[in-house]
């Protein structure tokens, strides 16, 4: 056995021994109900912080209203069993799936109208319908008003006349329901949901750009949430037999948040920690009661000031290996062989002789203001172009309407014969137009290699349940990607640095990194934002270089704004020139160095007279 | 017509109060973009500022007013240099929670020294109610929406018109442009601190004066209310907080008087919803999006 | 390294956890206390809180239960029934009590009840109102009269005093008055006295004024105000000020006003229900008045004293005459309890409720209770 195999061994022993020895330890009265309930609480806030990690940790939006949630799974779960002529033993579980989906639809019906917006706005969204679930519950007559609900049935005692096995059999169904939950968060964290989900967190607006569509992501992550969040209510209410909309209000929201943080926004390792330490320390020093909340805020603010990445940042204790330890275990008992699946290649027709990318009359007004107009380029297959112009002509806005990030308001957008106008961004990327930005957007946090499969992300086909359960679809999807995202890096010569954050390497290779990740997603138009900004003569060079090798190795028509003169002119077979949001010359780059109004343009009118003036007389 | 009158009275009283609590909201805002959660603890701590002063120092009722102002300044321009200072670099996610924290800071330090039971405040103004038309309007209520109105307009002109009020203008449209510029950055988010941390204080006592009670968490409320009224009227905007609050107020007077009083917070939450998605900005505000 | 210490860390808290064994066989009788102790809500807690421990003093120096010492262990609930369950169960299971006395709220005692009935260990509320804390539990009494009775007391008083018509304000997100709503509106219609008005403003609220002068353009005699005091000194300082000059109703919860008003003479509209007066002249009363006043050096102004001090007593009664901490025997003997106690006499019906007397008090322009009537069931 190696090391590896030997931690993980250990894992699996601690989990199922812990299981074990308080399942023994209840039963035999050891721990007597009190203790076994302190337990059961644990659990439970394990659940709320892990789904409340989603929204917050992974999808990084501040959700202020999860105990909300959290309200609306345990009253429809404790009233599915008060109004339920069923054995306990069958109701229960019916009503704690009722209560999470019918959490998980109002976290999607609360999400839609919400995501639009983002950031504090967000945050005071769901703080303000945490309040409002509160509210309304307690007015209305089915879920018992003010006075709420009492007379659940007890988990402690409902399944057995012999409490200790009622207690025993309470805790392993509450046990393996967090521990499944905790295990589906952790899987769907690393496969391509989650890394579509973490990169909306780094950076929402490449997130969009490399194919990820934010708003269905930010739904799913919130619908999880939401579902999880469902569950823990369920379980809370038959724990507690009590009901009552206080319980949920704001300051339990905040609770749940502290031991996020504390735990490290996008650590479910660290939600499991903090939740342990903050359930348990209170019982365990009763008398410190009323200090408890102000120890609470001190925490959360000197996290925030001196460690605000929590006490395990987004660090993860490896359930994952110990899993992929079990699933290699069973493909060699059952002898299959583990299939890879490459990512399936968009097939393109070929556009030999037209051209693959045209704009028609493109333009855009804001307000009143006109920031492009009668905008008509046109791109043929692996053709280099360049888009110059001076500082505020509307470059950038260009690249904007193309991609969708602006919806023009005249005229076409024509990729490979079919109009893409109007639709969104992700969309776009899918069809065949990856792009970088001006100023970097990576997703900092991510590997490099992480980086390029998100962009993978919509040439990949399995779900979220299959995501969960990691299936075969999803192991050799995964497995296919990963030995293409290599091939990516490699091309690139950066295979060395691909489990390094992006965020970490050195500037030329960030630059790099971002072009990689734009032609992951096979686009048959490459648009470049600047990609010499920043770089030095010799860096430039090279940059020269690999773009030239993109466009011979991927076939891909490449147009690029660029103020690096001698880069434009030494690798841009055409170029067009825009001012004040207008294309005022297009052709070879012989023509365009010699155009008197581009001159003019760049240089101001007097200028340029000046400088004709000087050619002439020399 | 009169009971409408009446109510429409009493939602400008508390209107103009949520206005001066919403000012320190909004102005802060502007500037470092951050939602000040404190900011409605910063009235509980002038309200006991005010009591301990009149009640247990026998201060005189002025004397009581301008230590609960100095007192919400003081906190207000320590707690931005201690918790909110360190982290103007920080992911917004950060400075939200820390200012979280610090709002929960107070309420449970105040629960400690003072006590959960609620202080009376004393009655420091003799004056019979105003009659006329037929309706009868208490001094106090006069008084709050007049004080209200004239520190908005004064506000206002000093923004538009002075210095200092320029350099704020200034670091609110661009924060780093403002300091190549020469503005002194520090100073001016110390002095909006401050000057909305006094606005906070004037609003204490003129909110304890209507509602005579001091405990550890009455900022909440009316805290979460004026946000909800920034918001509204336009967070970032200092007139779009005057109207925020007193539309905030009437909404509010005239729901609990004419649709129903036991939904009136849901309803309150579904107007900020509402305001939220359909128009992010509010009544009168601009939103600048991400440069791409 | 990591996984090694998550291992270490599983170990370390199962063995803490088998370590915190209880620990039996004791000298010493062990009731638990349990109520919001802390909060908005805490003072009536601490009130109850400081009548169990006088009695628990005086009969700890006259030599105990069954010759044995008392002790309450208390423990706080900050008015979350869910906590009130823990605290059950530290107490029960942990710390071997053989009563409860609690809780404080009614929505704690509600709890509690849930968790105690299928124990059956004896528990006594000496301060939840509502009906059903104590309906289908064998195990749970009370020491304190109900929601109804009171409901109906003062919709009576308002008749006798020729009050015809009467507007209500009540917390519609608080159990408490909620039902006391509840009560005296099932009360009022039959003793002739019409509600003109119902507005509502739940917990935490400041700013009565809207619903006020909605109240006032109905025009009552007077108003039926079932909060606790915090919420009615508000009211009433409001009402003054919009010019709503009518007499004003509360229910027991509302007898912690007078501290929380500065001007006293606002108190003289008031006219509510309570447990227990100072001003009682039975020989009970008198003697825990100047016992407690002795004890802590103030008079029992909220009158959950007297009621706490009369759950600790029949339970220690229950016991003594049971002759053993059997929890079914205790509860036997509580059900057959017959004693003079400081809130009056206390016997208990079918619903486990004591069948005794509220009294109407009203307050003078300095704040001091007055008696105004005694209401008998």
């Amino acid at each position: 056995m190696n090391k590896k195999t030997k931690a993980i061994t250990l894992n699996t022993l601690a989990i199922l021994g812990f299981y074990t020895l308080v399942s023994i330890m209840i039963l035999t009265g050891t721990l007597n109900n009190y203790l076994s309930n302190i337990l059961i609480t644990v659990l439970i806030t394990i659940i709320m912080t892990a789904s409340l990690n989603v929204t917050t940790g992974l999808l990084g939006q501040l959700a202020l209203g999860h105990a909300g949630f959290m309200a609306i799974g345990a009253y429809t779960s404790a009233l599915f069993t008060k109004s339920m002529a069923m054995d306990f033993g069958w109701s229960l579980p019916l009503s704690l799936v009722l209560g999470g989906i019918t959490t998980a639809l109002f976290g999607m019906l609360i999400g839609i109208p919400a995501l639009r917006l983002q950031g504090d706005y967000l945050a005071i969204i769901t703080l303000g319908f945490g309040e409002i679930i509160r509210v309304v519950i307690e007015n209305l007559s089915f879920t018992g008003g003010a006075a709420g609900l009492t007379r659940i049935t007890r988990m402690t005692r409902a399944f057995s006349e012999d409490r200790a096995l009622s207690s025993a059999i309470q805790f392993t169904i509450v046990f393996f329901i967090t521990a499944l939950i905790i295990a589906s968060i952790f899987t769907l964290g690393r496969s391509r949901h989650g890394r579509a989900i973490i990169s909306i967190r780094e950076n929402a607006i490449a997130a969009e750009a490399t194919g990820i569509p934010t708003t269905r992501y930010k739904l799913l992550a919130f619908t999880i949430a939401a579902f999880f969040a469902g569950i823990a209510g369920g379980l809370f209410a038959h724990q507690t037999s009590i009901l009552n909309a206080k319980m949920f209000g704001f300051n339990k929201s905040i609770e749940y948040l502290v031991m996020v943080v504390l735990g490290g926004m996008g650590s479910i390792t660290g939600s499991v920690v903090a939740s342990v330490v903050l359930v348990s320390l209170p019982e365990l020093l009763r008398g410190m009661a009323e200090y408890r909340l102000i120890i609470y805020s001190l925490l959360l603010i000197m996290m925030m000031l001196f460690r605000p990445a929590g006490l395990l940042g987004t660090r993860e204790f490896s359930m994952l290996a110990f899993w992929e330890r079990l699933e290699a275990v069973w493909h060699r008992v059952f002898r299959r062989e583990a299939k890879t699946q490459m990512p399936f290649q968009p097939r393109y027709d070929v556009w030999d002789e037209k051209p693959v990318l045209q704009t028609h009359q493109l333009g855009i007004a804001f307000g009143g203001l006109k920031a492009a107009e009668k905008i008509n380029i046109e791109l043929m297959n692996d053709e280099i172009v360049g888009l110059i112009g001076p500082n505020g002509a509307g470059k950038t806005t260009v690249f904007n309407l193309l991609t969708g990030v602006y919806a023009p308001t005249e005229g076409q957008v024509i990729l490979m014969g079919k109009q893409v106008q109007g639709k969104q961004t992700h969309q776009i990327t899918v069809d065949g137009i990856a792009r970088t930005f001006q100023n970097i957007r990576l997703f900092k946090s991510m590997s490099a290699l992480d980086n390029i499969k998100v962009a993978f992300h919509s040439r990949m086909r399995y779900s979220p349940l299959s995501a969960i359960i990691r299936d075969s679809k999803c192991l050799s999807e995964e497995r296919g990607i990963d030995i293409r995202a290599r091939e990516l890096l490699r091309v690139f010569e950066m295979e060395a640095l691909a489990d390094v954050p992006a965020g970490s390497l050195p500037y030329g290779m960030q630059r790099k990194l971002e072009i990689c990740r734009a032609l992951a997603s096979n686009p048959k138009v490459l648009l470049l934002d600047e990609p010499a900004a920043g770089m030095n003569p010799s860096e430039t060079a090279e940059l020269m270089e690999t773009i030239k090798t993109i466009r011979s190795q991927f076939s891909v028509a490449i147009l690029l704004i660029e103020h690096d003169m001698r880069l434009v002119m030494g690798i841009c077979e055409r170029i067009y020139v825009l001012n004040y949001g207008r294309i005022i010359a297009h052709g070879l780059p012989e023509e365009i160095r010699n155009n008197p109004e581009v001159i003019t343009a760049y240089l101001g009118q007097e200028q340029a007279q000046k400088e004709a003036e000087h050619a002439q007389g020399t | 017509m009169n009971l409408f009158l009446n109510q429409l009275i009493n939602g400008l009283h508390v209107g103009s109060i949520y206005a001066l609590i919403a000012l320190g909201y909004t102005m802060v805002y502007g500037i470092v973009k951050l939602i000040n959660f404190a900011h409605g603890d910063i009235l509980m701590i002038g309200a006991y500022t005010a009591v301990v002063t009149l009640v247990s120092l026998n201060w005189s009722a002025p004397a009581a007013l301008l230590a609960a102002i100095l007192a919400c300044v003081l906190f207000g321009v320590l707690i931005e240099r201690v918790a909110y200072k360190p982290l103007r670099k920080s992911p917004r996610i950060s400075s939200l929670i820390t200012a979280i924290g610090v709002s929960m800071l107070l309420q449970n330090t105040a629960l400690l020294i003072f006590g959960a039971q609620s202080r009376p405040f004393p009655t420091v103004l003799h004056v019979a109610p105003l009659r006329f038309l037929g309706l009868q309007v208490s001094f106090i209520t006069v008084l709050t929406v007049l004080v209200s109105a004239a520190l908005m307009i004064i506000l206002q002109v000093f923004v538009k018109a002075s210095k200092a009020g320029k350099a704020m203008r200034a670091a609110s449209e661009d924060y780093n442009t403002a300091q190549l510029m020469g503005i002194n950055v520090n100073t001016t988010i110390t002095l909006t601190f401050a000057i909305g941390c006094a606005l906070a204080g004037i609003g204490a006592y003129l909110y304890v004066m209507a509602y005579p009670a001091v405990s550890p968490t009455m900022g909440s409320l009316p805290g979460l209310k004026a946000f909800i009224a920034a918001v509204l009227g336009g967070i970032g905007v200092i007139p779009g907080a005057m109207l925020g609050g007193f539309v905030m107020g009437i909404a509010e007077s005239l729901t609990k008087a004419y649709i129903s009083t036991t939904m009136s917070d849901a309803v309150v939450y579904g107007i900020l919803i509402l305001v939220l998605l359909v128009k992010p900005t509010g009544l009168i505000g601009s939103l600048s999006r991400e440069k791409v | 390294m990591k996984k090694r210490s998550l291992f270490s860390l599983l170990v370390a808290v199962a063995l803490i956890l088998s370590a915190v064994v209880p620990v039996l066989a004791e000298d010493v009788i062990k009731i638990g206390g349990i109520g919001v102790l802390s909060g908005d809500y805490g003072k009536y807690g601490l009130a109850v809180r400081e009548g169990v421990d006088l009695y628990i003093k005086q009969i700890n120096a006259a030599g105990g239960v069954l010759g044995k010492q008392v002790e309450v262990i208390w423990e706080d609930t900050q008015g979350d029934p869910a906590f009130a369950i823990s605290a059950y169960n530290k107490l029960v299971e942990q710390d071997g009590v053989v009563g409860i006395i609690g809780g404080v709220l009614s929505g704690e005692s509600k709890a509690l009840a849930e968790v105690s009935a299928e124990d059956g260990v004896p528990q006594i509320t000496p301060s939840s109102t509502a009906y059903d804390v104590t309906t289908d539990r064998p195990n749970v009494f009370r020491t304190c009269f109900l929601d109804p009775f009171q409901g109906n007391a003062i919709a009576n008083y308002m008749a006798q005093q020729g009050v015809k018509k009467v507007a209500v304000l009540y917390d519609n997100a608080t159990e408490y008055s909620e039902g006391l709503y509840q009560a005296f509106k099932a009360k009022s219609d039959a003793e002739g006295v019409e509600i003109v008005a119902t507005e509502a403003a739940p917990y935490g609220e400041r700013d009565y004024k809207t619903q006020l002068t909605t109240i006032k353009n109905a025009g009552p005699e007077a108003v039926f105000l079932p909060y606790y005091g915090a919420d009615a000194a508000m009211v009433l300082a409001q009402a003054k000020e919009i010019g709503l000059d009518v007499r004003f109703f509360g229910a027991d919860g509302i007898s912690d006003i007078v501290d929380l008003v500065t001007d006293k003479s606002l108190l003289t509209s008031l006219v509510y229900t309570d447990h227990f007066t100072t001003d009682a002249q039975s020989e009970k009363a008198v003697a825990f008045v100047k016992a407690f006043e002795a004890e802590y050096g103030k008079l029992p102004s909220i009158s959950f004293s007297a009621t706490g001090y009369d759950a600790i007593l029949v339970l220690l009664s229950a016991i003594e005459a049971a002759g053993s901490t059997d929890k079914d025997d205790v509860v036997a003997a509580i059900k057959a309890t017959d004693v003079s106690a400081v809130s009056g006499n206390i016997t208990f019906d079918d619903h486990n409720d004591p069948i005794k007397s509220a009294f109407l008090l009203t307050f003078d322009a300095e704040g001091n209770k007055q008696f105004l009537d005694q209401v008998d069931p």
